[in-house]
């Protein structure tokens, strides 16, 4: 390239301009497009910050190579920060993931506290303790077995479908719920439905509407565009069926375009997602705060009933036991067991014969005697009042005797016949309880009775008459016989020897020599007349004590006829 | 996620279900089950950048006592006709079933599977056979559910035909496949 001249003229310069376009023309032309392609080149690398969003957003709509080139390092640059800077990190992603945060941890207590309120109402009711045994025998946790039996109804899951491909548009579950592959099971159910209206449908909405497995019912709404179906534990009230229709119409009128044109991509149904979760109800039983009227009504009668038959088992109760006293209490009873069997009573016991009749007893009791079984074993009572009177049952003794007991002796008073007295002896002994009869004052008192009875009878004589003896004081003689007879035995039933002195007598006439005499033979008469031997008891003696009473010379005694007669002594002698 | 629900639909134990396992979870069993009523299952896959879901409802094999039923098609953006090489039979079914497919849904996309051709020297479907398949217009491809040989590349071109066949073309009737 030439160099231009130190000084030239403006007509100079013109024509070296003009020279220069001649001859350097292409290359000025050349170099002033290298000029311009630098500046440009200049211009980009200052301004490339302008340009670079648009660049890569341009870049980006072309295909993927930019972020298949970029990720890489984005993902280094975003580790290497997360190194250097985690503040920046957690900065950046608190706002997005404090409230996530935040909703799990609502959710998770909600979840907690609901299960412990269920957990402590169930805790102590015999409802509860059936359920933990049902959990001990399942093997399945006790909080799952409170949840089905006081689940009146949960939905668990929801599924928006499209009806005509059956592809899954949105899907919502409740809170641990196992989830199953939504697709498949969008796939399946819209496959079963046309089965099943292919098979029993006879026009278009005859459709299937209810599906039931065990506690789990699937309830399906059928739009024109799509079906909702929902899968809910239990049985939910009728009026969730309107809920879903109302659901599903919402659909239909909110995203009637994107339900028209889809054609397999769900992220236009998103947003439907609450309206979804709206669906996911749920019910669990609740005790009622105020019972029925009805409800008091039964409680009341029973309460009533329950009042009345404890006051009539209390007011039983007591009778039986007034009535066990009583029976205790009686001598000659003795209770020895009792036991009650549902409404009846039981009881054994001994009784004394001569005891109280229990079963007057019972009725004076107020109990039914129906509903008392008694077992009575006869015993002898050893009180001295049945001692007493089991012996006057025993002797009947007459009226005379009196019997008194001290300690196990008994005593018999009074007066009675031999033969009475000859019959006790060996029945007393007999008496359980009576160790020993004492009847020698009775028998004391009726040999002095009969003693004095003997010594009464006299037997009178006619003025000298002696023997043989008339009929009449043979009648005396025999009368006479007759109680020696008896005192012959009472001498023997009390070992007590008689001895019987006959006295003859005389009145005062005639000579105190004859009188003795006759006397004698009176008394002679008298004792031969009696036939002493029959008596071996007495001891007889017989003699003659001439007039009863002495003559007095100065005065002329009267003649007594009872003076001829015939007396007897009796004495006692008591065996040593 | 893109979702496509796609139908197996063919004669009756040509392998359907097994190509929908080796596709699915590349297992497959010797031991035949047959299918009753219709089995869903899904696959998640990228084609061409783009992620898409298919939702593959395999249906019960036709045969003469069982028809297809039209309701288990309804909704498909297209599906796959399962023939078995080894028995000429399950051709005339497949034409006849993807007649009556495409009065269901219309000209939907639709790959063609000959299956077993692991075991191709047993074959009673000929080259020729398979030629005037060809002329129909179908996307014919060999593959064996026993060695996953081709079920891959099918689901692939299926999904590369739906994906670039709008929807609403499919229900206005355009031609597509056949």
């Amino acid at each position: 390239m030439a160099h231009p001249p130190k000084e030239m003229t403006p007509a100079g310069e013109d024509g070296y301009d003009e020279l220069r376009s001649l001859l350097l023309a292409p290359e000025q032309s050349r170099l002033e497009h290298l000029q311009a392609q630098v500046e440009h080149l200049d211009l980009n690398a200052r301004n490339l910050n302008r340009v670079l969003p648009e660049a890569i957003a341009l870049r980006g709509a072309r295909d993927e190579r930019l972020t298949h080139a970029l990720t890489p390092h984005v993902s280094e640059a975003l580790a290497l920060s997360v190194r250097k800077r985690p503040h920046m990190i957690v900065d950046a992603i608190a706002p997005i993931m404090m409230p996530a945060i935040r909703q799990a941890i609502a959710n998770a207590l909600r979840s907690m506290v609901q299960s412990l309120n269920q957990t402590i109402e169930h805790s102590l009711s015999i409802r509860s303790l059936r359920w933990r045994v049902e959990a001990l025998r399942t093997g399945k946790p006790f909080a799952e077995i409170v949840l089905v039996h006081t689940l009146c109804y949960r939905v668990e899951q929801v599924f928006l479908i499209h009806s005509h491909s059956g592809l899954l548009l949105a899907h919502v579950a409740g809170d641990s719920i196992a989830v199953q592959d939504q697709t498949l099971v969008s796939g399946m159910l819209t496959a079963i439905r046309s089965f099943v209206q292919d098979s029993f449908g006879t026009t278009p909405g005859q459709a299937l509407n209810t599906l039931q497995v065990g506690d789990l019912n699937v309830w399906i709404e059928q739009g024109e565009s799509a079906i909702l179906a929902a899968v809910i534990r239990g049985i939910p009230p009728e009026t969730f069926h309107v809920h879903l229709q109302d659901t599903l119409t919402r659909i239909h009128a909110e995203r009637s375009e994107a339900l028209t044109s889809f054609a397999g991509d769900a992220t236009a149904f998103t947003d439907v997602t609450p309206l979804l979760e709206d669906c996911l109800r749920s019910q669990f039983e609740t005790r009622r705060g105020a019972l029925a009227p009805m409800t008091w009504v039964l409680l009341a009668a029973l309460l009533l009933a329950t009042g009345w038959w404890g006051l009539s088992v209390y007011q039983e109760r007591r009778q039986w036991q007034a009535y066990l006293d009583r029976l205790t209490s009686e001598p000659g009873l003795v209770v020895t067991s009792t036991h009650s069997e549902g409404d009846r009573y039981r009881l054994t016991g001994l009784r004394d014969p001569l005891a109280a009749d229990p079963a007057v007893i019972l009725q004076d009791s107020g109990l039914a005697p129906s509903r008392v079984e008694s077992r009575w074993s006869p015993y002898y009572a050893l009180d001295t009042a049945f001692l007493l009177k089991r012996a006057k049952t025993v002797l009947a003794p007459p009226e005379a005797v009196r019997l008194t007991l001290e300690g196990a002796r008994l005593t018999a008073t009074g007066t009675a016949a031999a033969d009475w007295i000859r019959q006790s002896r060996p029945l007393a002994r007999l008496i359980p309880g009576i160790d020993e009869y004492d009847d020698r004052r009775i028998v004391d008192q009726s040999l002095g009775d009969l003693a004095h009875r003997i010594m009464d009878i006299r037997i009178l004589f006619e003025l000298g008459g002696a023997a043989p003896l008339t009929s009449e004081q043979l009648l005396e003689v025999r009368r006479l016989a007759d109680l020696f007879r008896q005192l012959d035995e009472w001498a023997r039933l009390s070992s007590t020897p008689a001895t019987v002195q006959i006295i003859g007598q005389t009145d005062a006439i005639g000579r105190l020599k004859q009188n003795r005499r006759l006397s004698e033979i009176r008394a002679q008469s008298v004792l031969e007349a009696i036939h002493p031997a029959a008596f071996p008891m007495i001891t007889f003696h017989a003699h003659g004590i001439g007039p009863a009473s002495e003559p007095h010379q100065d005065l002329v005694t009267p003649v007594q006829t009872h003076d001829r007669r015939v007396s007897v002594q009796v004495t006692l002698t008591p065996a040593p | 996620m893109i979702e496509k629900k796609i139908c197996m639909v063919g004669a009756f134990a040509v392998g359907k279900t097994s190509l929908v396992r080796r596709f699915v979870t590349s297992c497959f069993s010797e031991q035949y089950q047959t299918t009753i009523g219709v089995t869903v299952d899904k696959k998640s896959v990228t084609v061409d950048g783009a992620a898409v879901t298919f939702v593959l409802w395999d249906l019960y094999g036709e045969d003469q006592f069982q028809k297809l039923r039209p309701s288990y098609l309804r909704g498909s953006s297209g599906y796959v006709l399962v023939l078995d090489g080894m028995r000429r039979a399950t051709l005339d079914i497949a034409v006849q079933i993807q007649h009556t497919v495409t009065e269901t849904l219309g000209p939907v996309p639709f790959v063609v599977i000959i299956n077993k051709v692991d075991r191709q020297t047993d074959w009673e479907i000929t080259d020729q056979d398979l030629a005037q398949l060809a002329q129909r217009g179908w996307t014919l491809l060999m593959g064996s559910a026993k060695t996953g040989q081709g079920v891959e590349d099918a689901f692939t071109t299926l999904a590369r035909a739906m994906l670039l066949t709008p929807e609403a073309s499919h229900r206005s009737g355009e031609a597509y496949g056949s």
